[in-house]
């Protein structure tokens, strides 16, 4: 069977053969009785493997799809959980009313805000006594 | 290892991975008659050796990923072939049947030819039963399939050296065997 139907130029043993050994094991090469035998043999193999190729190119058009829906299954509800935390969070923190938030300062000043000097002039002279608190360093 | 005119072989297993039907199908024709003679030099029959070897390129396909270095895609066939071959003589021992004999024509050209081919076939066949698993399969890679030694070498995993030491040892035991065959019928 040297090398019959090949076109491999990398093995020039075409006709060629071993040499004189006393034997040739050609006798034993199906397509030396059978001129068509491996072209045979060759569709009977295509032919039995072509589900297994068709199932492969399928795969490869599944697989850009399968990627990009492995990402959003994972992707879409890690995005909706972080909205609703934000939200949740944004909610807690700007409700109005809300003093959680507040520090020492915005608690000493929260009922003066509006108050005038002339108004505690006018509590002190009511007979309430008022106390005017310095921040920082003097 | 294995360029021809459709590039290397792991350019083409490549390709097949991908269901492409012209890589794989270049594959089989460089690969075909080879996986043929490992799977001879195991079960000794045509019809196995064909059925195995066929068997073998399905086998290839399905479990292309696990060809971890594709450019030696032929080493790798051609163990896949041989465990087929050898799963299948098991299986015909265990069934008690003997393996077709090799040579049979199924599209002879005449009966002189056929028979003398037959008995050609059967001799050699009959030397190369004789020789160790190893040495049937250099001899028919190299001296029927056309490998050289240093492909036989890379593809089955072994010295070059090593490679021509059975393939002497081989060669020495067919001719000694087939003209045996040969002077012991002519008696």
């Amino acid at each position: 069977m040297t090398n019959g139907g090949r076109t491999d130029g990398s093995r020039s043993r075409v006709g060629e053969g071993p040499p004189d050994l006393g034997y040739d094991l050609g006798v034993l090469d199906p397509g030396r009785r059978d001129p068509s035998y491996w072209a045979r043999f060759r569709l009977r193999v295509m032919s039995r493997a072509a589900d297994e190729l068709a199932r492969r190119r399928g795969r490869v058009g599944a697989t850009v799809l399968e990627l990009v829906q492995s990402w959003s299954r994972v992707l879409v509800p890690a995005a909706a959980v972080a909205a609703a935390v934000t939200a949740l969070e944004l909610s807690r923190s700007g409700a109005p009313g809300s003093s959680d938030s507040h520090g020492p300062e915005e608690v000493l000043t929260q009922e003066l805000e509006d108050r005038t000097l002339p108004d505690f002039m006018a509590l002190e002279e009511a007979g309430e006594d008022v106390f005017l608190v310095a921040g920082g360093a003097y | 290892m294995g360029v021809t005119e459709w590039g290397p072989d792991a350019g083409l297993v490549h390709r097949a991975r991908a269901g492409d039907g012209e890589a794989f199908g270049a594959l089989v024709d460089r690969y075909m008659r080879a996986a043929y003679a490992v799977a001879l030099s195991v079960t000794g029959s045509h019809e196995d050796a064909e059925d195995a070897s066929q068997e073998a390129f399905m086998v290839a396909l399905e479990r292309l990923e696990d060809c971890r270095r594709p450019e030696r895609f032929a080493g790798w066939l051609m163990a896949i072939v041989r465990n087929r071959s050898r799963n299948l003589v098991r299986r015909e021992v265990l069934r008690g049947t003997d393996p077709m004999p090799l040579g049979v024509a199924a599209k002879a050209p005449g009966p002189d030819r056929a028979t003398e081919r037959m008995e050609l076939g059967e001799r050699l066949r009959r030397a190369l039963r004789e020789l160790p698993e190893v040495q049937r399969e250099i001899v028919l890679l190299h001296d029927w399939e056309g490998w050289k030694h240093r492909e036989i070498a890379a593809r089955l995993g072994m010295p070059s050296g090593t490679v021509r030491s059975h393939l002497h040892l081989a060669r020495k035991a067919l001719q000694r065997d087939v003209s045996l065959i040969a002077h012991r019928a002519d008696r």
